[in-house]
């Protein structure tokens, strides 16, 4: 079975030279011409039956490895196949005296990749898939080893080929693609369209292509970095910032996870009353959080920009600039840091029942709390990412993810900016500090020493001499 | 620990995860480019059918470019080398505009070649490009590189415009024989470059306008002088370095406002047939003219 396609190429090949040669046989002396390019065409058939071995080498290969080809490596590590025998010339039909020689026709194969191997086929859907390929025709339009346009002849496009070359000595009307063989120009040749071979050349002999050359080889197929932005026919979808890859986004979730667990863990350690207010903020006032979350968002960069602004009017101030918009970058990260962490931390307490959390200290149930949040929101991740390679679900899971972390965040940061109002206003006196809705306020001012003072011992007259205790 | 020192730490620790936090992911693509598919290449051609100008744009992320001179019949040829993991090469020719574009997205030239990366970081993910242009037609060229390693032979060309941008590239501008015909306008934008032009008179532009950001740039002026050029100059924190032949005079207006300048051209040859004007600032870098011009004619 593997030698099939060996065999057809060969039996084609053997066609074309019987062609050849009947023509070269022709009494017909106004058939001049014609003779030439059948002597021509015999000459190519010949050359290309030499390289029908290298054709069943490849496919063979191809076989094995259909998405991603090495042409160069697939030469050196196929065997060499024993050649395929030769079918018997059939005996020429005499030609009638006086009938002018037929115009002269496409010398090679005309069948089409249903009578191939599946490995040819999957070969045209590999070059089919490679970013770098141009719009290939259907299958249907391919056809199986080499193909020689004759002088004279114009046939319309796309002439397309597999395991064998385009001789292009008349005209094709449209565009030519070879895969594993090469487009040959000659003097006289004319290509009105494009240009391709994958694993080939296209050498210009003499003839002229209209529109673009172009040939891939090396490693032809879809790209590593292509694999998702594909669409239905294997096309190249999308540009380079838009590829995807689901294992990229899986190792990204998961680096992403273990970054806030770090965070978190570090804020719970150096920052545990900041984090409780925001959190007890967020609790109190979820609402009021998500719309301070979004216009303190919106508000940052013309906020940001006007301080620039500002300072780059006075010398001082153009100096100091470049600092203050860096603090402002610092601050801004650690609000949205203390923000999603004090979310994530909520969401782990509604996570966790409230029994088991109770056997634990504070700071442990803190912690659990925290890490179950931090995981819950990885895990939504590590799921759009592991189902991210079917489009429509992928790209809605995705979606949904995005906009609930997005929802996250922004109320995480208005709860930062709601803590912070609420200890203004404490210290201004517009709330008391037994509000209910009030921070601890003392969790934000500098510690200071409220365990009191040593008191002072009380003078005692001295004892009389002699006396006893 | 203290309540402002706890959360500066906190802030401090948060930036420098976030900072090294891409620099984790773009390891992981480096070591996926490692076991990932073998060299890719990529030929694109087209003959030349007529004389028609060109408009040709390049941004090439990272690797190695070569822009040079393509042989008689064809109009550019383009050859690329990539890996599995980099961006495939955009080559795009609009025959109505007769522009050619090469490159990502968004160009505007008529040729336009885009590979760049998908990090943008450059060497992980880089190709190689050779480009050739046909030396028989006008080319408005505009050339941007991220990370790469350009040679640009622009000698024998026809070139009407360059514009040449660079980013942290190392790039060996040179015009061996001079242009064939007069350049209206040679902007050379370098970022944080190595750049060195060489036989700029032969690239016959009556105005070249060089802004060096925080790179070095050596301009000499070596090649067959047709006719007067003025020089602008702008020296962010880079230095520029300007070669004069030792018959041309040189007629220099810079100013150095935080940086340096000097000059070692006080005396013109008496009969000097050409004159090189040098305009410009040395913001904070520095600015210095000599005459030791190494491939002058």
């Amino acid at each position: 079975m593997r030698l099939a396609p060996g065999i057809v190429s060969a039996f084609f090949l053997c066609s074309a030279s019987y062609t050849g040669a009947a023509h070269a046989q022709s009494p017909d002396s106004s058939a001049a011409a014609s003779l030439a390019q059948a002597r021509s065409a015999l000459k190519i058939a010949k050359q290309r039956l030499a390289a029908s071995s290298a054709s069943v080498r490849k496919a063979r290969a191809l076989e094995r490895k259909p998405d991603s080809l090495d042409f160069d490596s697939l030469h050196m590590r196929a065997a060499v196949p024993a050649m395929p025998t030769m079918p018997p010339m059939p005996p020429m039909p005499p030609m009638p005296p006086g009938v002018p020689a037929p115009p002269a026709m496409p010398a090679g194969p005309q069948t089409h990749p249903q009578a191939g191997t599946s490995a040819q086929r999957d070969v045209i859907e590999t070059v089919r898939k490679d970013p770098a390929a141009p719009q290939l025709p259907s299958d249907d339009s391919f056809g199986i080893g080499s193909r020689t346009i004759a002088a004279g002849a114009t046939v319309r496009g796309p002439v397309a080929v597999v395991d064998g070359t385009i001789d292009v000595l008349g005209t094709i009307d449209g565009n030519a693609a070879a895969i594993n063989g090469d487009i040959v120009v000659h003097q006289g040749g004319h290509v009105r369209g494009d240009a391709f071979t994958a694993h080939g050349k296209v050498r210009l002999e003499g003839g002229t292509v209209d529109g673009e050359i172009r040939s891939l080889s090396g490693t032809v197929g879809v790209t590593a970095g292509h694999v998702a932005s594909h669409g239905p026919h294997g096309r190249y979808a999308t540009g380079g910032a838009g590829r995807y890859s689901a294992w990229r986004a899986f190792k990204l979730a998961i680096a992403w996870t273990a970054l806030c667990l770090i965070i978190g863990i570090g804020v719970l350690t150096f920052a545990e009353d900041p984090l409780g207010n925001v959190t007890q903020a967020l609790a109190d006032h979820f609402g009021r959080s998500l719309w301070y979350g979004l216009l303190g968002q919106l508000a940052f960069g013309p906020a940001l920009l006007a301080v620039v602004v500002a300072l780059a009017i006075t010398v001082i101030g153009i100096v100091v600039a470049p600092f203050a918009a860096l603090g402002a970058v610092v601050l801004a990260i650690g609000v949205i840091a203390l923000g999603f962490i004090a979310v994530a931390e909520t969401t782990g307490r509604a996570l966790v029942r409230s029994r088991t959390q109770a056997m634990l200290t504070p700071r442990g149930a803190q912690l659990r709390a925290l890490v179950t949040g931090v995981s819950a929101f990885g895990l939504m991740w590590v799921v759009a990412a592991c189902v991210s390679e079917n489009s429509g679900a992928g790209l809605a899971i995705r979606g949904i993810v995005a906009i609930i972390t997005i929802v996250a965040v922004t109320a995480g940061v208005g709860a930062v900016i709601v803590w912070r109002l609420e200890v203004r206003r404490i210290a201004r006196g517009l709330l008391p500090a037994s509000s209910p809705h009030s921070i601890d306020d003392t969790s934000w001012q500098t510690p200071t020493p409220v365990s009191g003072v040593a008191a002072a011992r009380r003078p005692t007259p001295p004892r009389p001499p002699g006396s006893v205790t | 620990m203290t309540r402002p020192l706890a959360i500066t730490a906190w802030m401090c620790a948060t930036l420098i995860a976030l900072i090294s936090h891409p620099a984790l992911a773009q390891n992981e693509g480096a070591d996926s480019s490692k076991d990932g598919g073998g060299e890719r290449v990529l030929d694109v051609m087209r003959q030349q059918h007529d004389s028609v100008p060109l408009n040709v744009h390049v941004g090439y992320g990272g690797g190695e470019l070569m822009v040079r001179p393509a042989p008689v019949g064809v109009l550019f040829a383009a050859h690329c080398v990539y890996g599995d993991e980099s961006d495939v090469p955009k080559i795009s020719f609009d025959p109505g505009a007769h522009r050619l574009n090469i490159g990502g997205e968004g160009g505007n030239g008529n040729v336009s070649i885009h590979m760049r990366t998908a990090s943008f970081s450059g060497s992980a993910n880089s190709g190689d490009m050779r480009l050739e242009l046909s030396p028989y037609v006008p080319l408005d060229l505009k050339l941007e590189f991220g990370a790469a390693e350009a040679t640009l032979q622009l000698g024998g060309l026809a070139i009407r415009q360059l514009e040449v941008a660079t980013g942290a590239s190392s790039t060996m501008l040179r015009f061996d024989s001079p242009n064939e015909m007069a350049m209206q306008n040679l902007s050379l934008h370098l970022g944080a470059a190595s750049f060195r032009a060489t036989g700029l008179a032969n690239a016959r532009a009556r105005e070249i306008e060089v802004n060096a950001g925080a790179g070095s740039a050596d301009l000499d002026f070596g090649g067959r002088w047709t006719d007067d050029i003025r020089l602008d100059l702008s020296a962010a924190v880079g230095a520029i370095h300007v070669h004069v032949p030792a018959d041309v005079a040189v007629i220099s207006d810079v100013k150095a406002v935080l940086g340096d300048v000097d000059s070692d051209v006080a005396h013109n040859p008496a009969n000097a047939a050409h004159h090189l004007a040098i305009y410009g600032k040395a913001t904070m870098g520095s600015i210095e003219v000599d005459r030791s011009v190494g491939g002058s004619d």
